[in-house]
Protein backbone atom coordinates (compact mmCIF):
# COMPACT_ATOMS: atom_id res chain seq x y z
CA UNK A 1 0.00 0.00 0.00
CA UNK A 2 1.30 3.18 -0.59
CA UNK A 3 -0.57 6.42 -0.42
CA UNK A 4 1.78 9.85 -1.08
CA UNK A 5 0.88 13.27 0.00
CA UNK A 6 1.54 16.26 1.69
CA UNK A 7 0.90 17.61 5.85
CA UNK A 8 1.09 20.19 7.53
CA UNK A 9 3.61 19.91 11.00
CA UNK A 10 1.83 21.76 14.16
CA UNK A 11 2.86 25.12 14.35
CA UNK A 12 4.19 25.48 10.59
CA UNK A 13 2.31 26.18 7.78
CA UNK A 14 4.63 24.89 5.16
CA UNK A 15 3.07 21.45 3.95
CA UNK A 16 5.85 18.88 3.96
CA UNK A 17 5.83 15.43 1.99
CA UNK A 18 4.98 12.32 2.98
CA UNK A 19 5.29 8.72 1.66
CA UNK A 20 3.44 6.32 3.87
CA UNK A 21 3.98 2.48 2.43
CA UNK A 22 3.21 -0.52 4.06
CA UNK A 23 4.84 -3.73 3.21
CA UNK A 24 7.32 -5.88 5.23
CA UNK A 25 8.88 -4.45 8.14
CA UNK A 26 11.78 -5.12 10.55
CA UNK A 27 13.18 -5.14 14.00
CA UNK A 28 16.43 -4.04 14.78
CA UNK A 29 19.00 -4.57 17.14
CA UNK A 30 21.02 -1.72 19.35
CA UNK A 31 23.91 -1.65 16.57
CA UNK A 32 21.44 -0.94 14.16
CA UNK A 33 21.39 -4.49 12.37
CA UNK A 34 18.08 -5.98 11.42
CA UNK A 35 17.10 -8.52 13.81
CA UNK A 36 13.80 -9.68 12.19
CA UNK A 37 11.46 -9.15 9.46
CA UNK A 38 7.93 -8.66 10.24
CA UNK A 39 4.83 -9.47 7.27
CA UNK A 40 2.27 -6.20 7.47
CA UNK A 41 0.11 -7.75 5.64
CA UNK A 42 -3.69 -8.99 6.57
CA UNK A 43 -6.37 -10.01 5.41
CA UNK A 44 -10.09 -8.76 4.98
CA UNK A 45 -13.13 -10.40 4.54
CA UNK A 46 -16.08 -8.33 3.06
CA UNK A 47 -19.24 -10.62 4.62
CA UNK A 48 -21.96 -9.41 1.95
CA UNK A 49 -22.92 -12.14 0.27
CA UNK A 50 -24.64 -12.30 -2.86
CA UNK A 51 -26.01 -14.35 -6.00
CA UNK A 52 -25.86 -14.29 -9.14
CA UNK A 53 -28.15 -15.76 -11.33
CA UNK A 54 -27.91 -17.79 -14.97
CA UNK A 55 -27.74 -14.70 -17.11
CA UNK A 56 -27.49 -11.65 -14.47
CA UNK A 57 -24.46 -8.86 -14.10
CA UNK A 58 -23.78 -7.67 -11.13
CA UNK A 59 -21.51 -5.21 -10.72
CA UNK A 60 -19.17 -5.68 -7.67
CA UNK A 61 -17.36 -2.37 -5.93
CA UNK A 62 -14.30 -2.13 -3.30
CA UNK A 63 -14.39 1.40 -1.65
CA UNK A 64 -11.53 2.37 0.09
CA UNK A 65 -11.97 5.13 3.06
CA UNK A 66 -8.52 7.10 2.51
CA UNK A 67 -9.01 8.92 5.67
CA UNK A 68 -9.80 5.95 8.24
CA UNK A 69 -6.21 4.52 7.04
CA UNK A 70 -5.05 7.56 9.46
CA UNK A 71 -7.39 8.10 11.85
CA UNK A 72 -9.52 5.13 12.77
CA UNK A 73 -8.93 3.23 14.82
CA UNK A 74 -5.69 4.14 15.85
CA UNK A 75 -4.33 7.92 14.98
CA UNK A 76 -1.49 8.52 13.18
CA UNK A 77 0.35 11.56 14.50
CA UNK A 78 2.65 12.83 11.64
CA UNK A 79 4.50 15.25 14.11
CA UNK A 80 5.65 11.56 16.09
CA UNK A 81 6.79 9.39 13.43
CA UNK A 82 7.17 11.85 10.09
CA UNK A 83 6.44 11.16 6.78
CA UNK A 84 7.37 7.50 6.20
CA UNK A 85 7.24 4.15 7.69
CA UNK A 86 8.91 1.45 6.35
CA UNK A 87 11.92 1.81 8.62
CA UNK A 88 9.47 2.25 11.84
CA UNK A 89 7.78 -1.17 12.53
CA UNK A 90 5.57 0.63 14.99
CA UNK A 91 4.34 3.18 13.14
CA UNK A 92 3.37 0.22 10.25
CA UNK A 93 2.07 -1.32 12.61
CA UNK A 94 -0.78 1.40 12.99
CA UNK A 95 -1.22 1.09 9.06
CA UNK A 96 -1.72 -2.77 9.56
CA UNK A 97 -4.53 -1.99 12.11
CA UNK A 98 -6.45 0.42 10.76
CA UNK A 99 -6.13 -1.16 7.15
CA UNK A 100 -8.82 -3.74 8.23
CA UNK A 101 -11.27 -0.61 8.75
CA UNK A 102 -11.00 1.35 5.37
CA UNK A 103 -12.82 -1.16 3.10
CA UNK A 104 -16.26 -1.71 2.28
CA UNK A 105 -18.08 -3.04 -0.35
CA UNK A 106 -21.30 -2.78 -2.42
CA UNK A 107 -22.84 -5.26 -4.64
CA UNK A 108 -25.35 -3.78 -7.32
CA UNK A 109 -27.47 -5.55 -10.16
CA UNK A 110 -27.67 -4.17 -13.57
CA UNK B 1 -15.37 -16.69 -108.81
CA UNK B 2 -18.48 -17.13 -106.03
CA UNK B 3 -15.83 -20.14 -104.77
CA UNK B 4 -12.94 -17.99 -105.00
CA UNK B 5 -15.03 -15.33 -102.74
CA UNK B 6 -15.51 -18.27 -100.19
CA UNK B 7 -12.01 -18.81 -99.88
CA UNK B 8 -11.21 -15.39 -99.44
CA UNK B 9 -13.99 -15.21 -96.77
CA UNK B 10 -12.85 -18.85 -94.89
CA UNK B 11 -8.93 -17.11 -94.93
CA UNK B 12 -10.05 -14.26 -93.53
CA UNK B 13 -12.16 -15.88 -91.33
CA UNK B 14 -9.59 -18.54 -89.72
CA UNK B 15 -7.19 -15.54 -89.90
CA UNK B 16 -9.45 -14.03 -87.65
CA UNK B 17 -9.74 -16.75 -85.68
CA UNK B 18 -6.01 -17.31 -84.91
CA UNK B 19 -5.86 -13.22 -84.64
CA UNK B 20 -8.52 -13.68 -81.80
CA UNK B 21 -6.75 -16.93 -80.12
CA UNK B 22 -3.02 -14.72 -80.23
CA UNK B 23 -4.78 -12.06 -78.43
CA UNK B 24 -6.20 -14.16 -75.95
CA UNK B 25 -2.78 -16.01 -75.05
CA UNK B 26 -0.87 -12.81 -75.24
CA UNK B 27 -3.77 -11.86 -72.57
CA UNK B 28 -3.27 -15.26 -70.58
CA UNK B 29 0.45 -14.60 -71.22
CA UNK B 30 0.14 -10.85 -69.46
CA UNK B 31 -1.91 -11.82 -66.84
CA UNK B 32 0.90 -15.16 -65.80
CA UNK B 33 3.42 -11.98 -66.32
CA UNK B 34 2.52 -9.64 -64.02
CA UNK B 35 0.84 -12.40 -61.58
CA UNK B 36 4.21 -13.77 -61.53
CA UNK B 37 5.75 -10.04 -61.12
CA UNK B 38 4.23 -9.38 -58.35
CA UNK B 39 4.03 -12.90 -56.55
CA UNK B 40 8.23 -12.20 -57.23
CA UNK B 41 7.71 -8.30 -55.79
CA UNK B 42 6.14 -9.98 -52.39
CA UNK B 43 8.87 -12.80 -51.47
CA UNK B 44 11.39 -9.80 -52.16
CA UNK B 45 10.04 -7.72 -49.24
CA UNK B 46 10.33 -10.58 -46.36
CA UNK B 47 11.94 -8.87 -43.96
CA UNK B 48 13.30 -10.76 -41.09
CA UNK B 49 11.42 -10.75 -37.62
CA UNK B 50 13.56 -9.42 -34.68
CA UNK B 51 12.49 -10.29 -30.93
CA UNK B 52 13.79 -8.24 -27.81
CA UNK B 53 15.09 -11.40 -25.74
CA UNK B 54 13.62 -10.15 -22.21
CA UNK B 55 16.60 -9.97 -19.88
CA UNK B 56 16.20 -11.78 -16.86
CA UNK B 57 14.11 -9.98 -13.95
CA UNK B 58 13.28 -7.37 -16.78
CA UNK B 59 9.41 -6.54 -17.01
CA UNK B 60 7.94 -7.69 -20.31
CA UNK B 61 5.72 -4.75 -21.28
CA UNK B 62 7.33 -3.46 -24.30
CA UNK B 63 6.91 0.14 -26.06
CA UNK B 64 7.28 -1.23 -29.72
CA UNK B 65 4.55 0.53 -31.97
CA UNK B 66 2.28 -1.76 -33.92
CA UNK B 67 3.42 -0.14 -37.13
CA UNK B 68 6.65 -0.89 -36.71
CA UNK B 69 7.59 -4.11 -36.11
CA UNK B 70 10.97 -4.97 -35.66
CA UNK B 71 13.29 -6.63 -37.88
CA UNK B 72 17.24 -7.73 -38.77
CA UNK B 73 17.08 -5.31 -42.19
CA UNK B 74 15.09 -2.34 -40.20
CA UNK B 75 17.49 -2.79 -37.33
CA UNK B 76 20.95 -2.60 -39.77
CA UNK B 77 19.73 0.31 -41.35
CA UNK B 78 18.92 2.34 -38.23
CA UNK B 79 22.29 1.61 -36.96
CA UNK B 80 23.79 2.90 -40.78
CA UNK B 81 21.68 6.02 -40.00
CA UNK B 82 21.97 6.75 -36.38
CA UNK B 83 26.01 6.93 -37.47
CA UNK B 84 25.51 8.71 -40.92
CA UNK B 85 26.45 12.37 -40.49
CA UNK B 86 25.13 12.93 -44.11
CA UNK B 87 21.32 12.21 -42.05
CA UNK B 88 21.56 16.05 -41.76
CA UNK B 89 20.66 16.57 -45.17
CA UNK B 90 24.43 18.53 -45.77
CA UNK B 91 27.19 16.75 -47.17
CA UNK B 92 30.24 18.89 -46.75
CA UNK B 93 32.36 17.91 -43.53
CA UNK B 94 32.31 20.10 -41.41
CA UNK B 95 28.36 20.17 -41.71
CA UNK B 96 27.91 16.28 -40.99
CA UNK B 97 25.67 15.48 -38.03
CA UNK B 98 23.87 12.32 -37.14
CA UNK B 99 22.61 11.07 -33.48
CA UNK B 100 26.50 9.73 -32.68
CA UNK B 101 27.24 13.24 -32.89
CA UNK B 102 26.08 13.77 -29.47
CA UNK B 103 25.08 9.83 -28.65
CA UNK B 104 28.18 8.12 -27.84
CA UNK B 105 28.23 4.97 -26.82
CA UNK B 106 31.14 5.24 -24.28
CA UNK B 107 29.29 7.93 -22.94
CA UNK B 108 26.03 5.65 -22.60
CA UNK B 109 24.92 7.84 -25.40
CA UNK B 110 25.29 11.06 -24.10
CA UNK B 111 28.24 13.27 -25.54
CA UNK B 112 30.24 12.92 -22.33
CA UNK B 113 31.47 15.58 -19.65
CA UNK B 114 35.34 15.72 -21.34
CA UNK B 115 34.12 15.57 -24.55
CA UNK B 116 36.27 18.67 -26.28
CA UNK B 117 33.17 19.37 -28.60
CA UNK B 118 30.72 19.95 -25.97
CA UNK B 119 32.40 21.75 -23.28
CA UNK B 120 30.74 20.18 -19.72
CA UNK B 121 29.08 18.07 -21.36
CA UNK B 122 26.16 20.51 -22.58
CA UNK B 123 25.55 19.67 -26.14
CA UNK B 124 24.47 21.98 -29.37
CA UNK B 125 23.19 21.82 -32.18
CA UNK B 126 24.73 21.96 -35.96
CA UNK B 127 24.67 25.90 -35.98
CA UNK B 128 25.75 26.07 -32.43
CA UNK B 129 22.36 26.48 -30.75
CA UNK B 130 22.42 24.94 -27.24
CA UNK B 131 19.51 22.11 -26.31
CA UNK B 132 17.85 23.43 -23.40
CA UNK B 133 18.78 20.80 -21.19
CA UNK B 134 21.31 18.14 -20.43
CA UNK B 135 21.41 14.94 -22.16
CA UNK B 136 19.38 12.08 -21.42
CA UNK B 137 20.85 8.32 -21.81
CA UNK B 138 20.03 5.70 -24.09
CA UNK B 139 19.57 2.80 -22.50
CA UNK B 140 16.25 0.28 -22.12
CA UNK B 141 13.95 2.61 -23.82
CA UNK B 142 11.91 -0.01 -25.51
CA UNK B 143 10.89 -0.32 -21.78
CA UNK B 144 10.40 3.25 -21.38
CA UNK B 145 5.97 3.59 -21.14
CA UNK B 146 6.19 6.68 -19.60
CA UNK B 147 7.12 9.37 -22.24
CA UNK B 148 10.72 10.39 -23.48
CA UNK B 149 12.49 13.70 -22.81
CA UNK B 150 12.83 14.95 -19.20
CA UNK B 151 9.14 16.61 -19.79
CA UNK B 152 7.85 13.35 -20.91
CA UNK B 153 6.34 15.27 -23.78
CA UNK B 154 7.00 12.41 -26.11
CA UNK B 155 4.17 9.82 -25.02
CA UNK B 156 2.34 7.28 -26.78
CA UNK B 157 -1.17 8.88 -25.56
CA UNK B 158 0.14 12.42 -27.37
CA UNK B 159 -3.08 13.81 -28.79
CA UNK B 160 -0.11 14.72 -31.42
CA UNK B 161 0.22 12.16 -33.79
CA UNK B 162 3.81 13.30 -34.53
CA UNK B 163 4.92 13.06 -30.74
CA UNK B 164 4.44 9.99 -29.57
CA UNK B 165 7.50 7.72 -29.69
CA UNK B 166 11.18 7.42 -30.45
CA UNK B 167 10.40 7.66 -34.58
CA UNK B 168 8.82 10.88 -33.72
CA UNK B 169 12.35 12.25 -31.63
CA UNK B 170 14.27 11.17 -35.04
CA UNK B 171 12.43 13.97 -37.16
CA UNK B 172 12.95 16.02 -34.30
CA UNK B 173 16.41 15.60 -34.09
CA UNK B 174 16.81 16.24 -37.92
CA UNK B 175 14.94 19.32 -37.78
CA UNK B 176 15.17 21.11 -34.15
CA UNK B 177 17.28 24.47 -34.27
CA UNK B 178 18.96 23.02 -31.18
CA UNK B 179 19.82 19.59 -33.43
CA UNK B 180 20.45 19.46 -37.00
CA UNK B 181 18.80 22.25 -37.63
CA UNK B 182 17.73 20.28 -41.30
CA UNK B 183 15.16 20.26 -43.72
CA UNK B 184 13.77 16.86 -43.62
CA UNK B 185 12.88 16.57 -47.37
CA UNK B 186 16.99 17.57 -48.44
CA UNK B 187 17.75 14.81 -46.01
CA UNK B 188 15.35 12.50 -47.39
CA UNK B 189 16.60 13.62 -50.89
CA UNK B 190 20.24 13.15 -49.99
CA UNK B 191 20.12 9.84 -48.30
CA UNK B 192 17.79 8.78 -51.28
CA UNK B 193 21.11 9.26 -53.77
CA UNK B 194 23.24 7.27 -51.78
CA UNK B 195 24.40 4.17 -53.47
CA UNK B 196 23.15 1.08 -50.88
CA UNK B 197 21.01 2.97 -49.14
CA UNK B 198 17.61 2.46 -51.37
CA UNK B 199 18.39 -1.47 -51.45
CA UNK B 200 18.47 -1.35 -47.67
CA UNK B 201 15.53 0.64 -47.67
CA UNK B 202 13.82 -2.14 -50.10
CA UNK B 203 15.31 -4.97 -47.69
CA UNK B 204 13.53 -3.30 -44.81
CA UNK B 205 10.66 -1.66 -45.62
CA UNK B 206 9.55 -3.07 -49.39
CA UNK B 207 10.36 0.34 -50.98
CA UNK B 208 13.83 1.29 -52.91
CA UNK B 209 11.68 5.02 -52.22
CA UNK B 210 13.65 6.72 -48.85
CA UNK B 211 10.52 8.44 -46.61
CA UNK B 212 11.38 10.01 -43.93
CA UNK B 213 8.70 8.26 -42.11
CA UNK B 214 10.64 4.76 -42.87
CA UNK B 215 13.99 7.06 -41.94
CA UNK B 216 12.50 7.08 -38.32
CA UNK B 217 10.90 4.08 -38.03
CA UNK B 218 14.80 2.58 -38.75
CA UNK B 219 16.60 4.06 -36.29
CA UNK B 220 14.02 3.89 -33.74
CA UNK B 221 14.21 0.21 -34.52
CA UNK B 222 18.16 0.59 -33.74
CA UNK B 223 17.46 2.38 -30.37
CA UNK B 224 15.17 -0.26 -28.90
CA UNK B 225 17.97 -2.54 -29.13
CA UNK B 226 20.41 -0.80 -26.83
CA UNK B 227 20.11 -2.65 -24.25
CA UNK B 228 22.29 -3.15 -20.91
CA UNK B 229 21.53 -5.96 -18.53
CA UNK B 230 24.57 -7.46 -17.52
CA UNK B 231 26.30 -5.02 -14.93
CA UNK B 232 27.80 -6.30 -11.78
CA UNK B 233 24.82 -6.00 -9.78
CA UNK B 234 22.89 -7.98 -12.85
CA UNK B 235 25.14 -11.08 -12.16
CA UNK B 236 24.62 -10.85 -8.61
CA UNK B 237 20.83 -10.49 -9.26
CA UNK B 238 21.19 -13.82 -11.41
CA UNK B 239 23.52 -15.53 -8.70
CA UNK B 240 26.80 -15.18 -10.74
CA UNK B 241 29.01 -13.16 -8.46
CA UNK B 242 29.23 -11.88 -5.18
CA UNK B 243 29.19 -8.22 -4.44
CA UNK B 244 31.92 -6.66 -1.83
CA UNK B 245 30.97 -6.01 1.55
CA UNK B 246 30.67 -2.13 0.82
CA UNK B 247 28.76 -2.49 -2.03
CA UNK B 248 25.89 -4.78 -0.29
CA UNK B 249 25.86 -2.12 2.17
CA UNK B 250 25.99 0.33 -0.66
CA UNK B 251 22.73 -1.33 -1.81
CA UNK B 252 21.54 -1.51 1.37
CA UNK B 253 21.51 2.71 1.72
CA UNK B 254 20.35 3.01 -1.92
CA UNK B 255 16.99 0.77 -0.80
CA UNK B 256 16.08 2.18 2.56
CA UNK B 257 14.10 5.07 3.37
CA UNK B 258 16.20 5.25 6.49
CA UNK B 259 19.45 5.14 4.00
CA UNK B 260 20.00 6.76 0.78
CA UNK B 261 16.30 6.05 -0.10
CA UNK B 262 17.43 6.23 -3.70
CA UNK B 263 14.61 3.49 -4.72
CA UNK B 264 11.42 5.16 -5.00
CA UNK B 265 12.18 6.56 -8.23
CA UNK B 266 15.14 5.18 -8.90
CA UNK B 267 14.55 1.50 -9.03
CA UNK B 268 15.98 -1.93 -6.92
CA UNK B 269 16.46 -5.35 -7.14
CA UNK B 270 12.46 -5.40 -8.16
CA UNK B 271 12.68 -2.85 -10.64
CA UNK B 272 15.91 -3.72 -12.35
CA UNK B 273 15.55 -0.98 -15.12
CA UNK B 274 17.45 1.37 -12.08
CA UNK B 275 14.00 4.57 -13.13
CA UNK B 276 10.57 4.40 -12.60
CA UNK B 277 10.12 6.15 -16.11
CA UNK B 278 7.94 8.75 -13.62
CA UNK B 279 8.75 12.32 -12.64
CA UNK B 280 9.44 14.31 -9.42
CA UNK B 281 10.27 17.16 -8.62
CA UNK B 282 13.31 16.75 -6.51
CA UNK B 283 13.87 19.92 -4.34
CA UNK B 284 16.44 21.26 -6.55
CA UNK B 285 15.05 24.96 -6.01
CA UNK B 286 12.50 26.95 -4.76
CA UNK B 287 11.75 28.91 -7.89
CA UNK B 288 10.58 27.15 -11.29
CA UNK B 289 11.01 29.18 -14.35
CA UNK B 290 11.89 26.67 -17.18
CA UNK B 291 9.26 26.23 -20.32
CA UNK B 292 10.20 22.30 -20.33
CA UNK B 293 9.35 20.83 -17.18
CA UNK B 294 6.65 18.27 -16.67
CA UNK B 295 3.96 21.04 -15.88
CA UNK B 296 4.27 22.69 -19.42
CA UNK B 297 3.24 18.87 -20.63
CA UNK B 298 0.40 18.26 -18.33
CA UNK B 299 -0.73 21.57 -16.77
CA UNK B 300 -0.80 19.83 -13.20
CA UNK B 301 0.28 21.85 -10.70
CA UNK B 302 2.43 19.05 -8.93
CA UNK B 303 4.54 18.71 -11.81
CA UNK B 304 5.87 22.57 -11.43
CA UNK B 305 9.58 21.79 -11.73
CA UNK B 306 9.46 18.33 -12.04
CA UNK B 307 11.32 15.89 -14.46
CA UNK B 308 11.76 12.34 -15.04
CA UNK B 309 14.07 10.50 -13.36
CA UNK B 310 16.86 8.78 -15.49
CA UNK B 311 18.13 5.24 -15.38
CA UNK B 312 20.86 5.20 -13.32
CA UNK B 313 22.54 2.50 -15.25
CA UNK B 314 25.70 3.65 -16.39
CA UNK B 315 25.53 6.56 -14.51
CA UNK B 316 28.92 7.29 -13.84
CA UNK B 317 30.00 7.26 -17.36
CA UNK B 318 27.36 10.09 -18.14
CA UNK B 319 27.38 13.23 -16.56
CA UNK B 320 26.40 16.42 -16.00
CA UNK B 321 23.66 15.56 -13.88
CA UNK B 322 19.82 17.01 -13.64
CA UNK B 323 18.25 18.30 -16.22
CA UNK B 324 19.93 21.35 -16.18
CA UNK B 325 23.39 19.58 -15.66
CA UNK B 326 24.06 21.84 -12.28
CA UNK B 327 26.18 18.79 -10.85
CA UNK B 328 29.32 17.48 -12.30
CA UNK B 329 30.17 14.70 -10.74
CA UNK B 330 28.24 12.08 -8.85
CA UNK B 331 29.45 13.03 -5.73
CA UNK B 332 28.06 16.39 -6.24
CA UNK B 333 24.80 14.36 -6.51
CA UNK B 334 25.02 12.40 -3.48
CA UNK B 335 26.17 15.46 -1.79
CA UNK B 336 22.85 17.25 -2.81
CA UNK B 337 20.34 14.14 -1.50
CA UNK B 338 22.23 14.11 1.46
CA UNK B 339 21.91 17.71 2.76
CA UNK B 340 20.89 20.43 0.11
CA UNK B 341 17.35 19.63 -0.92
CA UNK B 342 15.29 22.59 -0.36
CA UNK B 343 11.29 22.62 0.17
CA UNK B 344 8.85 24.10 -2.29
CA UNK B 345 5.17 23.64 -2.43
CA UNK B 346 5.63 21.17 -5.54
CA UNK B 347 8.48 18.97 -3.92
CA UNK B 348 6.97 15.69 -4.70
CA UNK B 349 5.76 13.75 -1.59
CA UNK B 350 8.73 11.17 -2.09
CA UNK B 351 11.16 13.96 -0.71
CA UNK B 352 10.08 13.32 2.78
CA UNK B 353 13.36 14.01 3.98
CA UNK B 354 13.25 17.63 3.16
CA UNK B 355 12.72 18.61 6.70
CA UNK B 356 16.11 17.86 7.19
CA UNK B 357 17.37 18.95 4.09
CA UNK B 358 17.53 15.65 2.45
CA UNK B 359 18.90 12.47 4.19
CA UNK B 360 21.82 13.01 5.86
CA UNK B 361 24.65 10.37 5.60
CA UNK B 362 27.42 9.91 6.31
CA UNK B 363 30.85 10.10 4.94
CA UNK B 364 31.24 5.98 5.14
CA UNK B 365 27.37 6.24 3.72
CA UNK B 366 27.91 8.29 1.01
CA UNK B 367 31.45 6.25 -0.10
CA UNK B 368 29.37 3.02 0.11
CA UNK B 369 26.47 3.72 -1.87
CA UNK B 370 29.10 5.45 -4.92
CA UNK B 371 30.51 1.79 -4.72
CA UNK B 372 26.93 0.47 -5.09
CA UNK B 373 26.23 2.75 -7.80
CA UNK B 374 29.11 2.13 -9.57
CA UNK B 375 28.07 -2.08 -10.08
CA UNK B 376 24.93 -0.60 -12.64
CA UNK B 377 27.97 0.14 -15.00
CA UNK B 378 27.33 -2.09 -17.88
CA UNK B 379 30.96 -2.73 -20.03
CA UNK B 380 29.37 -5.03 -22.16
CA UNK B 381 27.11 -2.18 -23.18
CA UNK B 382 29.72 0.15 -23.66
CA UNK B 383 31.39 -1.53 -25.59
CA UNK B 384 28.99 -3.94 -27.71
CA UNK B 385 29.94 -3.94 -31.53
CA UNK B 386 26.71 -4.24 -32.38
CA UNK B 387 25.87 -0.98 -31.26
CA UNK B 388 29.14 1.11 -32.70
CA UNK B 389 29.83 2.75 -35.80
CA UNK B 390 29.41 0.25 -38.81
CA UNK B 391 32.96 -0.16 -40.58
CA UNK B 392 31.76 1.52 -44.01
CA UNK B 393 28.35 3.56 -44.88
CA UNK B 394 26.20 1.59 -47.46
CA UNK B 395 28.17 3.72 -50.42
CA UNK B 396 31.28 2.14 -49.01
CA UNK B 397 32.24 5.36 -47.14
CA UNK B 398 33.91 5.29 -43.84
Amino acid sequence: MKLNGKWVPQGQTQAMPFGIHLGIGQFYNADSTISAFVQNYFTIKLDKSFTILNGQTKTFNINMNIEKWFEYPYAYNFDVYGGSIMNNQEAQNIFKKNGRFVFSETVSSR
Amino acid sequence: MMKVMKGLLRLATNLKSVHLRMIRLICVLSVLFIGGCKKEKESRYSPTPYTIQIPKFFPSNLNIPADNPMTVEGIALGRYLFYDGRLSGRTSPDSLMSCCTCHIQEYSFTCGINNPSFPGGMPHGLTGIPTPHAMMPMINLAWNNNGYLWNGLIRTDNPDTHRRNIEDLVWMGITAPHEMHGDTSRTVALIQSIPGYPELFKKAFGSDKVTMKNIGKAIAQFIRTLISSNSRFDKYLRGEIQLSEQELSGFEIFTTENGGDCFHCHGESGNPLFTTNLFYNNGKDTVFTDTRDRYHVTGRTPDIGAYKAPTLRNVEVRGPYMHDGRYKTLDEVIDFYSGKVVWSPYINPLMHHVATGGVRLTSKQKSDLKTFIHTLRDDEFLTNPDFAKPASFPDGTK
